[in-house]
């Protein structure tokens, strides 16, 4: 192909020669992404067949007519482009065309296929669409680009970790990530929080199962694959680049501003001093007194207002990333290389966060037809953390709106800060929490693969690959001794001195993964090819933790397992996993516009049974360029290309660990006892031959790109069945046990998956105007769980609970409700006027969302780029577990919808006496409407449907301006071949329905590992906006 | 080529797939034991035993009249009114801790009887799974029992008659008795080590003892019952009593410390191992305290051993929930005389974190001989027994964190005065009472006392078994009966009759739960009383 079109672009140059020239146009052609020459660029006059090539510096000289008024520019991989031809030097930019059907893509295997070929969803997602926003997580960097692909920042604080879930949920207890894979080698995806961004050359998101099906039992849940960056032939490059980003708050919960500390019994509300509740009198601007008297008799006073101070609490975040890299190549081989330091201040104060990274890559050609390929990677990364955020942000909830909060940040030495002074006579000073309760933790990463690559004859090769990941991690915690004054305890009975306890722990884990692969590409007569891969892989998955905890401190401050009086506690954790995998891949192409890839896989797996461990994974999928065959497509102007595809897998997920078959014994009842040990049973007992998982998925769809590329369209319908889940389903304990690990149950997943591209301005002055939408739907239902259980508990939170239920969506929460009347109206107590809540759980909504649209623009015109991403998501609820901290405290707003009097509850009936029958309620109101109602359980807190929302929302994901400076302006500057300024803003902000009052519905109270979605807690800080500058010089 | 890359890959998979197995077999656990030898299951699960032990007298001390609501909690809800759900934590905690420990000892039973040298341990498991069915059945009347315990052989057992459990394990106890005497006979069994009997120190003897005790209160509560009595008839006339009943206290110590694995009476009813003051929104009940402080009898002997600041501890009413009832003491529970979480051996309830736990009392032991010897089960001396009883009562009260008499106790002498002090109740004095029942009366009731916040569900179990202590029914007034003030019970005595079963069984094993039983009309199979 590529030969084909050379010799016709020296057959038009040598054509060209014969006509009559009147002037000489020359210029340099480069590549957007990288801002590197490109060799081979095809320039022909528009509209003509005169032209010629760029040589090897991107360079070109062409003699056209002198009423020639543009060149047209075109390049394998890049979209073509049309340019005026100016009076001086021509500077052209390509872009790359990443829907081209010839580009060469990387698939599963790290087999590189023209896209033609492929039969799945695929999507590609290049360096400069990656961090235009300067994400410092590569996860939160994908967020709405990818049409199917869910990401979740499930958490706030210092480098979150993130959820990545690629066509729904499938397992209801196991694994639903995306397999991460950097460089063909499969990693932890943890990995996406630690890996520098810049480091990265592009991500090849494979959304479903057969796409990703040769990477075996990890890759039901798709695929991304990352590849990272390498040397160009001829060029040196270094590049340094400086990232300043600024984080605030850009959500907080609604809290009342109304109402100060003290309590109302009876609607009668009085003010206390030292009270965290807020259900005192109304604010009235009067000078009060706040606590108790300190030990020489002081007492503040402040003025009764709203002081704002709660949410000043949360500081403005600063992050640097400061970055080098160097590129080099030669015709014999290439290196890359880069460094990256990252660090963070939270908005929670006192966290902090820091990133090292550093990579080496290298490819070298030994000659003899061999090809030595190695990269390697080294980050640490160092987090010094509160471990009791949750309980701050309670305090912070618990302190009445007319604390000065923020001046009690020196607890250490303001008398009224430290706990022995502090006003509140319940709740610690939540700057004392997080100081007193800290955890550090540092992990050191190391993954690496080399190749070898022998071609003995052309259509021939074996490769060799090895490839290691390492994780070293050590983490120490501490809740550090208080001890208070006897003034304290004495006029105090709620606090007791804090004992104060030390833990320290140590893991790692090491993955090894030699693999062999043999391909053979050739034609097959004159209208078959045929790509064919057999591949052998191994891998080896060793783990290990150790931990030790005491408690009772000696002294404060010494954060040492020593520095105690209690037994120091030990703990102990190994596991091995291996895998071996043997694989076939055959692609069979007719006359390049049909292709049929059939692949399998079988895999023995070391955690499974001896008889089960062995399971093979079929797949196909074919690829139909009908834009080469059908007539009116082929000859049609407007239409480039149409390729329909579609595909069939069913791949399996083993969802153990290692030594999960046979029951344990566990020391229990307080064993050992003085060097006497003792044993009982554990609570699980495993079903003698379980299985994998089986997904079975299909899917279909179509390519389209029209106007010369400048509209690209493309849609995906899939469907998946999850069957022969592994459940630990719940067995009556009469068994002796109380939980049967089996394969039972099935979950389907159905949606689909769409994104539109268009270029809607490209002028001949350099302005284009680039807009994308990408749109997913995805619609779960649990088929079967079990036939003695219908539902699975999840989580349990608060009132709610996160279930897997028959014949509903997945997951589901489920929580209590108030009594309802046959109408659905609530039912008041007659006399009272108070609902009641009912005492069973009922499903509320499935919590995760149907809808997802990601919209985005870029702009770009002479070095100046405007980019922006946006993202809606709807069709689900969550719940927010924190009713005490909202309203037993009365902070939270609702507390105040009734003004805090006597309300009738609305919509709401009685049970009438005498008719048996339920009545509108239209005059019985509420006993009271102060802190009697809002505190209590069955008529507020404890009902989990008040604290149950919508969580859609609207996020401006990304804002990002860049400016390449010119060139001509670079000149004087001597060594400086590019630079580039821009600023960027994420998560700039966040559009919820009015229903939620609490936080960012990507939140989860559990980790990102948990099916558990659906929760949030205070332990997720309020979510922030980042924005700031960036500076990167090329030389 | 294409031949020769062909034997390559044979070559290959062949040369994979034998030493495949061997890579692939490394999934043998190396955190946790996937077996144990029966001798380290035994004593741990003979010391869960005796954790359940506390908990079911904890659990059961609301509803059996020792326990009531202290004063600055609210929302006792279902504690005073017994409007239970089948989703009550504590009690399907007692359901489901009995029956992981149970397995624990069928584990031991399975492994064991196979080999006759190991008879000891076999019959200690039978033995102790025994009295944990039997005090299973006593709060659940029909359990799962023939087809418990099979794991995954059958996911959902059939439950028995509460009357057939007591049947079978009156011949589990008589198994393992002729067993150990057997055993004894034979020197090829192994004798037990000490530390792998936590209760008797491999004491054969004794173990034969207790068992032959579990078997009297077993077959006692049978006799009650008509249509046992053909059973319970032959059963005590070849009744074996030569073997005897305890005359000890049956109490396990594995070796309990402070920090982290104190004695589970110390844990659940003085300080928490953090030393946190526990029950803190309990009190003992005005009802419990007048056999104490002169209202119905005198006895500040016991008194003073078993309640902080005798005679003047903080009590209430079940369902007092008026303002004004006072909080439950901050400084230490009102069931411990411990000074406070740095004191360490004390005498009465909570002798200390490091004091062994009762599993069974000697006092029981001689209740139930008196019953016995006072119904003509058995023939002895049944004053003899009740006396002892007594006796047996003081003794455990004063012995201390070492179990022994602590220093300064006089049990004759308190025990001489503490009969002068109520010489006109036959409930003290057993010559005084002059009918059968009267004398049914005293034995029970001083049972009761002797049992309280010891084993506080068999102290329930005999009222509800012989409606002693009396009380009245209906009654508000706090020293005439324990029923809540809030009771909802439509019974005459304001009382439930027994615990629901958990909700869990009815999730998990909906088909073999029993309909229809709530907790005022269904009765144990040995309750004959209305």
């Amino acid at each position: 192909m590529k030969k084909l079109l050379q010799s016709l672009f020296l057959l038009l140059f040598v054509a060209s020669t014969a006509i009559a020239q009147e002037r000489t146009v020359t210029g340099t052609v480069t590549a957007q992404e990288d801002g590197l020459p490109l060799p081979g660029v095809g320039v022909v006059v528009t509209g003509t067949q005169i032209g010629t090539q760029t040589g090897v510096d991107g360079k070109f000289t062409l003699r056209v007519a002198s009423n020639a008024k543009s060149l047209t520019f075109t390049y394998i991989g890049y979209a073509e482009k049309t340019v005026n031809i100016g009076s001086g030097a021509m500077n052209v930019v390509l872009t790359q065309d990443l829907n081209a059907l010839d580009e060469v893509v990387i698939t599963a295997g790290g087999v590189s296929i023209q896209r033609r070929e492929q039969g799945n969803q695929a999507t590609t997602i290049k360096a400069a669409e990656l961090t235009q926003a300067k994400a410092f997580n590569v996860g939160s960097a994908l967020t709405g680009k990818v049409a199917g692909l869910q990401v979740n920042a499930v958490s706030s604080g210092v480098n979150p970790s993130v959820r990545l879930v690629l066509r729904g949920n499938r397992s209801l207890l196991g694994n639903n990530q995306a397999l991460v894979v950097v460089d063909n080698v499969i990693v932890p995806t943890s990995i996406l929080g630690n890996i520098n961004p810049e480091d990265i050359e592009d991500i090849q998101v494979l959304n479903g199962a057969g796409a990703a099906s040769l990477y075996g039992s990890d890759a039901s849940n798709g695929a991304l694959l990352i590849t990272t960056k390498k040397g160009k032939k001829g060029v040196t490059k270094i590049t340094a680049g400086q990232v300043t980003s600024f984080e605030t708050v850009a959500f907080l919960p609604k809290l009342q501003k109304t109402y100060g500390s003290g309590t109302g019994p009876d609607d009668v509300p009085s003010y206390t001093p030292y009270e965290n509740q807020q259900y005192g009198p109304a604010f009235d601007g009067s000078m009060v007194e706040i606590g108790k008297p300190l030990a020489d008799g002081s007492i503040q006073t402040v003025p009764y207002s709203w002081s704002g101070e709660k949410n000043d609490f949360w500081e403005t975040g600063v992050s640097s990333q400061t970055d080098l890299s160097l590129s080099s190549g030669d015709e014999k081989g290439s290196y890359y290389a880069s460094g990256q330091y990252f660090t963070q201040n939270s908005t929670v104060p006192g966290d902090e966060y820091n990133r090292f990274s550093f990579r080496v890559n290298g490819s070298r050609d030994l000659g003899h037809n061999l090809n030595f390929d190695f990269s390697t990677n080294y980050v640490q990364n160092r987090y010094d953390q509160s471990s009791d955020v949750g309980n701050a942000y309670n305090n912070v909830l618990m302190t009445p709106g007319h604390i000065p909060l923020t001046r009690y940040s020196d607890w250490e030495t303001d008398p009224y800060a430290n706990p022995n002074g502090y006003f509140n006579e319940y709740y610690p000073n939540p700057y004392f929490t997080l100081d007193n309760n800290r955890t550090k933790n540092r992990n050191d990463y190391l993954t690496g693969n080399a190749q070898l690559k022998w071609s003995p004859i052309t259509p021939l090769s074996f490769l060799f690959r090895v490839s290691l990941a390492t994780r070293n991690q050590s983490n120490k915690g501490w809740t550090n001794k208080f001890t208070y004054s006897d003034y304290r305890l004495g006029i105090t009975s709620n606090f007791s001195n804090i004992t104060g306890g030390v833990n320290d722990g140590a893991f790692f884990e090491t993955r090894v993964n030699p693999e062999f692969q043999a391909q053979y590409i050739s034609k097959l007569g004159k209208d078959f090819s045929l790509n064919t891969i057999l591949g052998a892989s191994m891998r080896d998955d060793n783990s290990k933790s150790i931990g030790v905890s005491s408690s009772n401190m000696v002294q404060a401050g010494l954060f040492n397992v020593t520095n105690t009086t209690g037994n120091i506690g030990g703990s102990e954790g190994n596991a091995r996993l291996r895998q071996m995998g043997v694989y076939a891949d055959a692609r069979i192409g007719f006359r390049d516009f049909l292709y049929l890839h059939v692949s399998g896989r079988n895999d023995w797996r070391s955690v499974l049974a001896k008889d089960n461990r062995s399971f093979f994974y079929p797949a196909a999928d074919i690829s139909f360029i009908a834009s080469d065959v059908i007539p009116f497509l082929k000859n049609s102007e407007a239409v480039n290309s149409v390729k329909l595809r579609g595909g069939i897998s069913e791949v399996g997920l083993v969802n153990i660990g290692a030594y999960s078959l046979v029951p344990t014994f566990t020391q229990q009842y307080g064993y050992p006892y003085n060097g006497i040990p003792g044993f009982g049973i554990g609570n699980r007992i495993v079903a003698a031959n379980l299985n994998p998982e089986i997904t079975q998925s299909q899917e279909a769809g179509f390519d389209v790109e029209m106007f010369r590329s400048r509209l690209v369209a493309n849609f995906t319908a899939y469907q998946s069945q999850t069957t022969d889940q592994t459940i630990p389903v719940q067995i009556a304990s009469t068994t002796g046990y109380t939980s049967f690990l089996t394969n039972t149950g099935e979950v389907e997943n159905k949606g689909i998956e769409s994104a539109l591209r268009v270029i809607p301005i490209s002028t001949n002055s350099g302005l284009e105007v680039t807009l994308g939408a990408n749109y997913t739907y995805n619609k779960n239902k649990v088929i079967s769980l079990s036939d003695d259980q219908d539902q699975l508990i999840l989580g349990t939170f608060g009132n709610a609970s996160i279930a897997a239920v028959e014949g509903e969506a997945f997951p589901m929460m489920q929580g209590t409700t108030y009594n309802r009347d046959p109408q659905g109206r609530i039912i008041v107590d007659a006399i009272t006027g108070f609902p009641s809540v009912t005492a069973a759980q009922v499903n509320l909504g499935n919590t995760e969302p149907r809808h997802r649209l990601g919209l985005d623009g870029t702009i770009s015109f002479k070095g100046i780029q405007l980019a922006t991403v946006f993202e809606y998501r709807d069709g689900y609820i969550m719940y927010n577990g924190a009713s005490t901290g909202f309203d037993f405290s009365g902070a939270g707003i609702r507390t105040t919808y009734f003004n805090r009097e006597r309300f009738v509850v609305p919509n709401s009936s009685y049970l009438d006496p005498a008719t048996n029958t339920y009545v509108e309620n239209t005059n019985i109101t509420t006993r009271t409407g102060g802190v009697d109602f809002w505190t209590n359980g069955p008529s507020n807190t404890g009902v989990a449907q008040n604290y149950t929302y919508s969580a859609a929302f609207w996020k401006m994901r990304e804002l990002s301006i860049t400016y390449d400076l010119p060139k001509s302006l670079l000149k004087n500057v001597g060594i400086i071949s590019g630079a580039r300024v821009g600023i960027q803003g994420r998560n700039l902000f966040l559009f919820a329905p009015k229903a939620n009052l609490y936080t960012d519905p990507e939140y989860s109270a559990f980790d990102s590992t948990s099916n558990a979605i659906g929760f949030s807690s205070l332990s997720q800080t309020p979510p922030g906006r980042f924005f700031g500058f960036n500076l990167s010089v090329t030389l | 080529m294409k031949k020769i890359f062909n034997y390559i890959l044979l070559g290959a998979i062949f040369v994979g797939a034998t030493s495949c197995e061997k890579y692939l077999d490394i999934n043998e656990n190396p955190n946790n034991f996937t077996s144990a030898t029966p001798d380290l299951v035994l004593p741990q699960a003979i010391v869960g035993s005796a954790s359940l032990t506390s908990t079911f007298n904890t659990t059961m001390g609301d509803i059996g009249g020792q326990r009531a609501n202290g004063g600055g909690f609210g929302g006792f809800g279902a504690v005073v009114t017994y409007q239970w759900t089948a989703n009550d934590g504590g009690f399907s905690g007692l359901w489901t801790g009995t029956y992981d420990n149970v397995n624990d000892y069928e584990y031991v039973i399975r492994e064991t009887s196979g080999d006759p040298k190991l008879a000891f341990s076999t019959s200690i498991a039978r033995i102790m799974k025994s009295m944990a069915f039997a005090r299973l059945v006593d709060q659940f009347n029909d359990v799962p029992y023939s087809e418990a315990l099979k794991g995954n052989q059958n996911l959902t057992p059939k439950f028995d008659k509460g009357q057939d459990v007591y049947q079978d394990l009156v011949k589990q106890l008589d198994t393992a008795m002729i067993a150990i005497t057997a055993g004894q006979a034979d020197p090829a069994v192994n004798s037990l080590k000490s530390s792998a009997d936590p209760m008797f120190g491999g004491d054969m003897d004794r173990w034969k003892r207790y068992a032959n005790t579990l078997k009297l209160r077993l077959l006692i509560k049978m006799a009650g019952v008509p249509e046992l009595q053909s059973v319970t008839g032959p059963a005590f006339a070849s009744f074996d009593t030569s073997i005897g009943f305890l005359t000890s206290d049956a109490v396990v110590n594995p070796g309990y410390v402070k920090t982290d694995r104190p004695n589970p009476t110390y844990n659940a009813l003085a300080y928490s191992t953090t030393g946190a003051t526990q029950q803190t929104s309990r009190i003992p009940t005005k009802w419990m305290y007048s056999f104490y402080n002169g209202v119905k009898l005198t006895d500040p002997y016991r008194g003073g051993a078993v309640y902080r600041s005798f005679p003047s501890s903080i009590v209430n009413q079940l369902g007092d929930e008026s303002t004004g009832v006072p909080q439950a003491p901050a400084s230490g529970t009102s069931w411990s005389v411990l000074t406070d979480n740095n004191d360490s051996d004390a005498i009465g309830i909570t002798k200390g974190p490091a004091a062994s736990q009762i599993v069974m009392t000697a006092a029981e032991s001689f209740f139930l001989q008196a019953e016995a010897y006072e119904r003509g089960y058995l023939s002895g001396n049944a004053q003899t027994a009740f006396d002892n009883g007594i006796v047996a009562s003081f003794t455990y009260l004063y012995k201390d964190a070492s179990n022994t008499v602590a220093a300064g106790k006089d049990v004759a002498a308190d025990v001489a005065a503490y009969k002068a002090a109520n010489n006109t109740s036959y409930l003290v004095n057993y010559e005084l009472a002059a009918s059968q029942a009267q004398r049914i009366e005293a034995i029970i009731t001083q049972k009761y006392i002797a049992l309280n916040m010891i084993s506080n569900d068999e102290a329930y179990n005999e009222f509800r078994r012989t409606a002693y202590p009396a009380i009245v029914n209906g009654s508000l007034d706090p020293v005439r009966t324990f029923a809540s003030r809030q009771s909802t019970s439509p019974r005459a005595d304001k009382l439930p009759s027994r615990l629901l079963y958990p909700q869990n069984e009815f999730n998990l094993n909906p088909t073999n739960v029993p309909t229809g039983v709530d907790q005022f009309n269904s009765k144990i199979f040995w309750d004959i009383n209305d």
